[in-house]
């Protein structure tokens, strides 16, 4: 599927949260601070899109956080499980003249979820539940079949993840927030997964102000291009099971010409390293980490996952923080790769232009 | 805002499947794919003609599961076109139609389907799950859920405008009639006042029988371009509109914003809609309506705050007659939530029943078949409101 929306983002935001944050404070931040990036009122919104993890606040009706969105007298829309899926609902709404101004508002509240639990309320609870299955062991399954096949190796992954971790630490913006492992060593398996490859959540509400027309003033913005995705059931048929061949279908959407990775500022998301990793690889060459310090400069998901909303504060970074990593990145256009889901089957490739 | 062009959007086809208390011989996905093919084929389409599909699920708890896409995904024979979930509690069916149709009409141009579907009859404990709903710091901490609260409307409603319980349970005597000439209605044996009324209390004043019933069903509609032209096609979407209320029961008792009872974002989303369709007489413009009614406030309070009836009034106005099957504006002619309330689908089973009643299959004894018909959703404990105005296009 492919969307190309043109839509400007002319303000955004991220809110990390402290010790004892409420998460409707958080979210309030994030679209106060967006609002005030754009130098727009909450009057001037049209229509409030929201996107969230079912359950990771403790609720499981993310329309409870409306009012705290900034919803409350305005068209709403809560489109839950990826970023991707909230641009398309924003683009749609928009595209079609039921909006103008739309604020996408996302949020995740990993250290107050039950954790432990949730992935396995993901699965299909008339075939796989009663195996034992939980997302967590079709990420496993995933990891091993990459292993297997010689995608990646577990050594890889590992390494990755941990350079993730360092490259995150060295970021202001993640330091602020409340981390918490996703994974225990227990619920691992050590032929594939491995708590190293799962990533640390964080708690944090993002928000973008999506309008028709470029802000007004100095400062990067970036236009959302293209949006493409990709979308498989929970265990997708025909062991098609590598993301490095989802992300190359989507970029391919993004990019009919070819994509030069070497001038873009790249972000992947992801709940798992290795996926995260292997997504890389559908780059070549240029998708090596190690010598492109613009691929996943703010450490990708690895560092601060926050579920469906991740994707959101990877744009919100890329297009604010971005700003202060020199003048040649600055004026780079931006991709943001995510992947979604138990086992990022919810792919999707976000381009967008730089403006300034 | 400039307004948006209307005819908006063409509906090119319907599925429904019945609401059951419960599915015992069906998996989610399986209820999915039924009632997508059902709807594809009223569209003489399949799904290689689609440009996407939206699906309604919420709350998904119910079924047990966290992320339901990935599992309603099986039911899709191109799981690729998904577009995304939409979750807005039992307002969900209609805001993905209202979705649906912005991919429509703008970023997609081609066919969209909208699917909602409901299993609720396999949570172990249904108000349990939807107790989960609430907010955990602030709400669950009191004893607060969906009919603790409606029958705190509904006392204030009655305080405020001199109603009877009487009068009350006729909402529920009116849709359960109209229930029982629906095939696809869960309850479909009708109720008189006495029994309503001598059924056991709930949470006073709602009584048993006045409750919406917990099941299963599931609802499809395939949505296009205004300027799409099938054989088939019917009904035009005229007007859509929506509006979030506000979240905290506690906000809406005071002087200055009394929506207990009144529902002002409901206005706000019809008005949205009214201005889209060229509407400035609801109470004469729309010939019938389909509105949530899973509690008989519920319906009254709605009318009201649509302005099909004035302010007050709905109660007696229902007492009058205005709002039967046969009446100048059936109101639920299918017997609506009262008869058959899976949550995720409800919305979207109010579109397919206006649809239904716009095409001439349905909808009783009128002289004049009805051109103009509105379906309202209802999310949450009157957290969100979905208007969509539709008319006949023959």
């Amino acid at each position: 599927m492919l969307i190309q929306p043109d839509i400007h983002i002319v303000g955004s935001w991220s809110s990390y949260a402290r010790k004892r944050t409420n998460l409707d404070v958080l979210i309030h931040d994030a679209v106060s601070g967006a609002l005030r990036q754009a130098g727009a009122k909450l009057e001037d919104v049209d229509c409030v899109v929201s996107v969230s993890s079912d359950t990771v606040d403790g609720a499981i009706a993310p329309l409870l956080r409306s009012e705290a969105c900034g919803a409350r007298g305005r068209d709403y829309l809560n489109v839950t499980g990826a970023s991707a899926t909230a641009i398309g609902a924003a683009s749609a709404l928009m595209s079609s003249a039921l909006a103008e101004t739309v604020l996408v508002v996302g949020w995740g509240e990993f250290t107050k979820s039950v954790v432990n639990e949730l992935p396995g309320l993901e699965t299909d609870p008339v075939f796989q539940r009663p195996l034992g299955i939980g997302s967590l062991q079709l990420a496993a399954m995933q990891t091993n079949w990459l292993i297997a096949r010689g995608h990646v190796s577990q050594a890889d992954g590992v390494e990755f993840a941990d350079a993730m971790r360092a490259r995150g630490q060295g970021l202001d913006e993640l330091k602020k927030g409340r981390t918490k492992r996703l994974a225990a060593p227990h619920e691992a398996n050590p032929d594939g997964l491995c708590a190293q490859h799962m990533p640390d959540g964080i708690d944090r509400a993002t928000a973008l102000l999506l309008a028709g027309k470029p802000a007004k003033g100095p400062g990067r913005r970036l236009c959302i291009r293209s949006v493409a995705t990709r979308f498989a059931p929970l265990w997708p048929q025909h062991q098609d099971l590598d993301p490095a061949v989802w992300v190359s279908e989507v970029l391919k959407h993004c990019f009919p010409k070819g994509i030069d990775p070497a001038k873009l500022s790249i972000e992947v998301t992801s709940a798992n390293a290795i996926i995260g990793l292997r997504a890389l690889n559908a780059l070549g060459a240029a998708g090596d980490w190690k010598s492109n310090p613009l691929l996943n400069r703010f450490a990708g998901g690895v560092a601060g996952y926050n579920g469906a909303a991740d994707g959101l504060a990877r744009i919100d970074l890329l297009a604010r923080a971005g700003s202060a990593v020199g003048t040649a990145a600055a004026q780079r256009d931006a991709l943001v790769i995510e992947l979604a889901g138990p086992i990022g089957q919810a792919t999707a490739a976000i381009h967008m232009r730089c403006e300034a | 805002m400039a307004r948006p062009p209307s005819p908006f959007a063409a509906i090119l086809g319907i599925g429904q499947l019945p609401s059951k208390a419960r599915y015992d011989d069906v998996t989610y996905p399986e209820l999915v794919s039924m009632v997508c093919q059902q709807a594809l084929d009223d569209a003489g389409l399949d799904e290689e003609d689609l440009g996407g599909i939206v699906l309604g699920f919420a709350p998904d708890l119910l079924l047990g599961t966290a992320e339901g896409q990935y599992l309603a995904a099986y039911g899709f024979k191109r799981p690729e076109l998904f577009l995304g979930r939409v979750h807005t509690a039992a307002g969900a069916g209609i805001s993905a139609f209202r979705l649906g149709c912005a991919y429509a009409c703008g970023a997609i141009r081609k066919p969209i389907l909208v699917v909602a579907a409901d299993l609720g009859s396999q949570a172990t404990d249904h108000a349990k799950v939807i107790w989960q709903m609430l907010d955990p710091l602030r709400e669950r901490q009191v004893p607060m859920n969906g009919v603790s609260l409606f029958a705190c409307m509904a006392s204030a409603y009655m305080h405020a405008y001199g109603v009877s319980e009487r009068q009350l349970a006729m909402v529920t005597v009116k849709n359960r009639a109209n229930g029982a000439l629906n095939p696809f209605a869960q309850l479909r044996a009708p109720v008189t006042l006495d029994e309503v009324l001598a059924s056991p209390l709930v949470a006073w004043p709602i009584r048993k029988l006045q409750v919406g019933p917990a099941g299963g069903g599931a609802a499809a509609v395939v949505v296009a371009p205004a300027h799409v032209t099938s054989a088939r096609k019917s009904v035009s979407v005229v007007g859509l509109g929506a509006c979030a209320g506000v979240y905290s029961i506690g906000d809406r008792v005071s002087a200055a914003d009394p929506d207990m009872i009144t529902v002002p974002a409901l206005t706000k989303a019809a008005n949205r809609a009214y201005r889209m369709a060229g509407i400035d007489k609801p109470e004469t413009s729309i010939d019938v309506a389909e509105i949530y009614s899973s509690y008989p406030v519920i319906e009254l309070a709605c009318l009201e705050a649509l302005g099909l009836s004035p302010v007050g009034r709905a109660a007696f106005d229902m007492e009058s007659g205005r709002f039967e099957r046969d009446g100048p504006l059936p109101v639920n002619a299918s017997g609506g939530a009262t008869c058959g309330n899976p949550l995720s689908a409800t919305a979207l089973l109010r579109v397919v029943e206006v649809v239904r009643l716009l095409r001439g299959g349905a909808g009783g004894h009128r002289a004049r078949p009805p051109q103009v018909g509105l379906a309202a959703g209802f999310g949450g404990a009157s957290q969100l409101h979905e208007v969509a105005i539709l008319a006949s296009a023959g």
